[in-house]
């Protein structure tokens, strides 16, 4: 709902009669009182008078500018997520943008490794659940859990599709290990290839559930 | 962003005054608080966001903000750390601060770097922190190696014991390959293989407390 009168900040005017102005600074101050309301803490309230009660950010079209000692918050739509807009920051100068918040949920993750199991898939292996969560630091982190038999070699690609994050180079760090534990050897190994895929061997001589995390920007 | 433009003078109109000269400092008040709500803020006259923020600039402060019982903030600050700012925030009472982002640079530390993650224990200042490497060249032969994580100016430490995963980066051809860690400590943790020859290379992933 609007403001109940518009603000005139150009008010009063040197040529006005003094029973012209009573209005329109009134409705000002009104208009104030009302405006600084909003997710603040109003005018007369004893001690915490203009701090914020929350913060609403709508969703900017463009990513908001920054001087050298300071960082912007916001936030803005996003694409193909399960949620329709997350926050974001900025570094200063007009520095990089981080995305703050974002994650799947489980519901998506079993979506997800449906997908996946429907996938490019060499014969013997399936994608189950995954996961991934946004860090606050700028880090993406990714988990998933892939089914490989026994002392096999698979490339698995990193999981990718609506609202999926995509790494932009290859992750930083990949670890995997064994869910089922059964007799060994229990030797696990990963090599990255790109932001896309990674290659796992497990040497164990039974199937094995393969969970996998990993972390990259 | 220069400005601002109109002045705002608080102590006005004074009983004293003439009508007359009121109103030039009126229509300045008017004018500057419209200036200054449309920084950070959408302004008067938007029918439905006035009063809610296009985004917060926070410029960085020099003093820890203070906090009551039952509020918190989140500000910004200089860092030690690979970038000279970073957002953090507080805790009631005064609380733990804790710093909400931050990590290694990414473009150096590829293979061994840090993350903050946001949360925290309130009463210690001890939060999330995650760290990662990749080691090389470790031996076989019944021989442990100590594995320190990356210590240095603006990168934290933990306090505690982390978790450790990690796996053999490549693939382990030898049938002698039977590697472990253990020793998990605070500053690192130690590597062992039983292995009659070779040298491994290791993925591992840290994650525990620290500040």
């Amino acid at each position: 709902m609007a403001l109940t009168y518009i603000y005139n900040s150009d008010t009063p005017q040197g040529g006005q009669q003094i029973n012209n102005t009573q209005s329109p600074i009134n409705g000002n101050f009104q208009d104030i009182d009302t405006l600084m309301a909003v997710n603040h803490v109003a005018f007369n309230t004893v001690n915490d008078f203009g701090k914020h009660k929350f913060v609403s950010y709508v969703n900017q079209g463009s990513d908001p500018s920054t001087t050298v000692a300071e960082i912007a918050l916001y936030s803005k739509a996003v694409q193909d997520s399960s949620n329709l807009s997350e926050l974001f920051y900025r570094y200063p100068n007009d520095g990089t943008v981080v995305q703050l918040t974002g994650s799947s949920t489980s519901a998506e993750s079993v979506t997800v490794g449906a997908t996946y199991e429907s996938g490019t898939n060499p014969s013997g292996y399936k994608y189950l659940a995954g996961s991934y969560q946004y860090l606050s630091s700028g880090l993406i982190f990714m988990t998933g859990n892939i089914q490989l038999p026994a002392s096999s070699v698979y490339n698995a690609e990193i999981p990718v599709g609506d609202g999926i994050p995509v790494f932009s180079s290859a992750p930083l760090n990949i670890v995997v290990s064994a869910g089922d534990d059964r007799s060994g050897p229990n030797r696990y190994g990963v090599t990255i290839v790109d932001s896309t895929q990674f290659t796992i061997k497990q040497q164990n001589a039974n199937n094995q559930n393969i969970y996998w995390i990993a972390i990259g920007v | 962003m220069s400005g601002p433009i109109n002045t705002y003078i608080s102590n006005v109109p004074q009983a004293s005054q003439y009508i007359r000269a009121t109103q030039k400092p009126i229509q300045s008040n008017f004018l500057a608080i419209s200036e200054l709500l449309s920084v950070n803020h959408v302004g008067f006259n938007d029918a439905e966001n006035f009063g809610k923020h296009n985004f917060t600039s926070l410029p960085s402060q020099s003093v820890t903000p203070t906090t009551l019982s039952s509020e918190m903030v989140v500000y910004c600050a200089p860092s030690t750390g690979y970038n000279p700012y970073e957002l953090f925030y507080r805790y009631p009472s005064n609380g733990s601060v804790v710093q909400l982002t931050g990590t290694s640079n990414s473009s150096s530390d590829i293979t061994d770097g840090y993350a903050y993650i946001s949360g925290a224990q309130p009463t210690t200042n001890l939060r999330a922190i995650m760290k990662w490497g990749l080691v090389t060249g470790l031996p076989s032969g019944s021989v442990t190696t100590t594995v320190n994580f990356p210590t240095g100016a603006g990168i934290p430490a933990f306090v505690s014991t982390p978790a450790v995963s990690w796996c053999f980066q490549g693939v382990p051809s030898s049938a002698g390959v039977d590697g472990l860690i253990n020793g998990i400590a605070a500053t690192g943790f130690q590597w062992f293989d039983n292995g009659s020859s070779g040298t491994w290379d290791i993925y591992y992933i840290a994650i525990g407390q620290g500040m």
